[in-house]
């Protein structure tokens, strides 16, 4: 049992020495910064697109310049896509080998413990540096069951083209919002799952993102297909260290679970305090399919970052689990959309934030129940717990109910411990500090054991702490 | 076009369509009618003032409302309340073909320690095209009481938009019941500054949506004192082709230590095409406080309404009993009977009017 003496009295600022070492800048090639054709165009050349996808990328900056900023959410007055490099090629092609990469990139997932967690606990690993994926690897036995494990750009000239140009930003289209638009123009680097019918991934696989470049942006592309049956557990990391300058995050994932399959997506995001993270991930869930979705939001400077699943065929469910831990200078701005489109389809949205040293959280949800969504079940669960009166934690959630067979439920709390629970804690010989710690560990712990061990290790680093008259 | 009306305190996305209500003010120019306008016995304790009551907040509707409500006000009501009054106040407002148009300023003062109980009833024939639009002030001073009852029970082409601002100071509490059952397009807002310690805002709310009726509500209770609290409670039926929003706001300013707020709502959907929105939030701005929210949203509890038939009710019976039981905390606070009677046979009729979706 831990030794609540030895425990701080306060929520300790996060760790973050091995997320902030920087590589010296030492790109291949980089675009200048800014957004225009002839950039966009660049891009293109450079990665030697179809012609289907230079097209796309134009249109896309077209739509990009027709939209408007977002009315809501937190501001972004810090960011200047002009000084935003939208491309920066790291200086080695995409490996198979880590001792084929270069030593610095190689150095710096090491820290991160890619390597190693590949060797210990995954199935296959995808790394990209800046905008381009540097190393992917699938485990043998793994590939030998048909299932794709590759960067995306090798997808969209390989084998896979047809499923890739079939699937590509069509549940994400880059008319949905300012930043998707930006991404449909600017994307590099990211990763294509394919799980073939039936087929159990037992171990999971892990993209990490690591964005090294100062005042640059990164726009991966993950598209994962599961189809019929199916298993896939996909965990996804991302740092960055921290510059001066404002970094740009507007990824875009798109996961298509097929009829009767499970899809487990992880993520632990930990960039940097000066990133803007504008990210976009989307689901749409067959028959009989799951969605579930574990999120960990603990860096950057300015998050959006809602998932949104689709349940699009009879008897599919979702599950979001999420935590938001929002510190000084942060404006953390997360949620869930689900939209039930099918009948007898259930989401289940829970959700713990927690704001501390004038840290900004902000839980945003949608719940939108179609009239075809018979006998359709909603429960949403969110909690937030706030460390100190210059913090800010707020709650938005709204409901679009268009059918009257429905079971929808929804439980918003902030607030403290309460002094029952310390009481009988202390009637049971703990000091009222211990109890206090006690319960304040408890509130993350639903969302801990949903995270792979190694980053429970990491959120438990974050939390092991003992406060007063927080909540419980 | 403007879009200040029922703002919600905090935007979220457009295509959920809560943010605010996609009309505007300036088109409901009021002619110069006379309205129908009554206001009944002055209670012992209360006088009509002339100037209405400072130092409240801009609605709950927002700006643009309260504007125009004080531009083209043609009836008001301003009292101030002394000690404990007894028997209620009742406004009586009524639209006809001949006066289409109520736009009532309404204002509320109470003293130190006094009680007031204020009744604001809306009715009107039955095809009068009328717009009843009213601004409803209340400023309870230190230790008072004071209770609104707003029944809005005009017809189907009516549009109606109640709006009420109040400031609660020390120890003082503010109950507003809404009983939302009539016009075509029914808007309400409140916005309640719990400035003093102690101070309590409690809402009973219902509405009962059928044919094409839209709702549309926006309630904030500003917690700025220590030690303050609100209760916000809504109870809805929707039928019909019906659309109902309800935004209901629980904000915890910095230094509202100890603040407790609670708000709930229980919407129960009798028809496939009704279409209800919830947007509770919770805004916080300070750690020592206590918030919750919680929403349900469904059909009738079918093993109630299966326990209720097998003692000998008959299905409408036992819908009438259910329905009756959730708008009771808000049916009971109506202080006349006959009102509370008014209340109920509107709500059975409504329900007889419906029958045919339960089947």
């Amino acid at each position: 049992m831990r030794s609540f003496e030895t425990e701080k009295t306060q929520v300790e600022e996060f760790d973050r020495s091995i997320y902030d070492i920087k590589d010296a800048a030492n790109a291949s090639f980089e675009v200048n910064s800014g957004l225009t054709p002839a950039i966009v165009q660049k891009i293109s050349e450079e990665k030697h697109d179809p012609e289907w996808m230079r097209l796309f990328r134009l249109k896309s900056l077209q739509t990009y310049n027709e939209m408007p900023l977002p009315s809501w959410g937190p501001p972004l007055d810090g960011l200047d896509i002009e000084d935003i490099v939208t491309y920066v090629r790291p200086n080695t092609a995409m490996r198979a080998k880590w001792s084929e990469v270069p030593d610095d990139i190689k150095n710096t997932f090491e820290r991160l413990g890619i390597p190693k967690a590949e060797r210990l606990s995954l199935a296959g690993v995808g790394a990209q540096y800046d905008s381009e994926v540097v190393y992917h690897n699938v485990r043998a036995e793994v590939a030998a069951k048909g299932v794709v494990y590759t960067d995306i750009e090798s997808a969209l000239t390989g084998p896979y083209a047809e499923m890739v140009r079939k699937h590509f930003m069509k549940l994400v289209p880059p008319t949905d919002h300012k930043f998707a638009a930006l991404h449909g123009a600017v994307w590099s680097g990211g990763s294509f799952v394919y799980v073939p019918p039936g087929v159990s991934v037992e171990i999971p696989l892990q993209s990490y993102f690591r964005l090294n470049a100062p005042g640059a942006g990164q726009f991966e592309h993950t598209l994962i297909i599961v189809d019929k049956g199916a298993y896939l557990h996909f965990i996804e990391g991302c740092s960055a260290p921290k510059y001066n300058v404002a970094n740009l995050h507007a990824g875009c994932v798109e996961l298509f679970v097929g009829e009767g399959a499970r899809l487990r997506y992880s993520t632990i995001e930990n960039w940097s305090k000066n990133m803007y993270n504008l990210n976009t991930k989307r689901a749409r869930v067959e028959k009989d399919g799951i969605m579930e979705w574990v999120s960990g939001s603990f860096g950057s400077h300015t998050s959006c970052l809602y998932p949104m699943t689709i349940l699009k065929g009879e008897n599919s469910r979702m599950e979001f689990t999420g935590i938001t831990f929002a510190g000084n200078g942060q404006n953390l701005d997360t949620g869930a959309k689900v939209v039930h489109a099918a009948p007898h389809t259930t989401s289940h949205i829970s959700t713990k934030s927690i704001s501390r040293d004038g840290g900004i959280s902000t839980f945003r949800s949608a719940v939108v129940v179609a009239p075809e969504a018979v006998g359709s079940k909603s429960a949403v669960a969110c909690e937030s717990l706030m460390i100190d009166d210059r913090s800010r934690s707020d709650t938005i959630p709204v409901m679009d109910i268009r059918c009257d067979d429905v079971d929808v439920g929804h439980e918003a709390k902030i607030g403290r411990i309460s002094e029952q629970a310390i009481f009988y804690l202390m009637s049971r010989g703990l000091s009222e500090d211990d109890a206090r710690a006690l319960i304040v560990g408890g509130f993350a712990e639903p969302i801990a054991k949903e995270l792979p061990l190694e980053y429970a290790v990491e959120m438990n680093n974050l939390i092991h702490l003992e406060m007063k008259g927080s909540i419980g | 076009m403007n879009t200040a009306i029922n703002q919600l305190p905090v935007r979220t996305w457009n295509w959920l369509g809560v943010n605010n209500v996609g009309e505007n003010a300036a088109l409901f120019v009021p002619q110069n009618s006379e309205p129908r306008f009554v206001v009944g016995p002055l209670p012992a304790g209360v006088q009509q003032v002339q100037v209405p009551a400072q130092g409240v907040p801009q609605s709950g509707m927002g700006r643009e409302v309260d504007e125009f409500v004080l531009q083209y006000a043609n009836a008001s009501c301003f009292v101030a309340a002394e000690g404990d009054t007894k028997t209620p106040l009742l406004v009586e407002g009524f639209l006809d073909d001949a006066h289409p148009q109520l736009v009532a300023h309404n204002s509320i003062y109470a003293e130190k320690g006094s009680s007031i109980t204020f009744v604001e009833v809306s009715r009107s024939a039955t095809q009068t095209k009328g717009l009843l639009a009213s601004l409803t002030q209340v400023y309870a001073a230190r230790g008072a009481k004071v209770r609104l009852v707003q029944l809005v029970l005009t017809g189907d082409n009516c549009k109606s938009w109640n709006a009420v601002a109040a400031t609660v100071e020390e120890g003082a509490k503010f109950e507003l019941v809404r009983i939302l059952l009539g016009s075509a397009v029914a808007s309400a807002g409140a916005r309640v500054n719990l400035a003093g310690q102690h101070g309590e805002f409690w809402l009973d709310q219902i509405y009962f949506g059928d044919t094409t009726r839209s709702i549309d509500i926006n309630d904030v209770a500003e917690h700025r004192g220590e030690d303050t609290l609100s209760e916000m409670h809504t109870a809805g039926v929707l039928a019909g082709d019906s659309t109902k929003l309800l935004r209901g706001t629980i904000d915890f300013q910095r230094g509202a230590v100890h603040a407790v707020g609670h708000e709930s709502e229980t919407v129960l959907l009798l028809s496939k095409t009704a279409r209800n929105k919830t947007a509770p939030l919770i805004l916080c701005g300070e750690e020592q406080v206590e918030g919750q929210h919680a929403a349900t949203i469904g059909r009738l509890n079918q093993k109630q309404m299966y326990y209720l038939c097998s003692r000998g009710l008959s299905p409408a019976a036992a819908r009438r009993l259910m329905v009756e039981a959730q708008f009771a905390p808000a049916v009971d606070k109506i202080p006349q009977e006959e009102l509370q009677k008014e209340v109920l046979e509107l709500v059975a009729r409504r329900l007889d009017e419906n029958e045919e979706s339960f089947e």
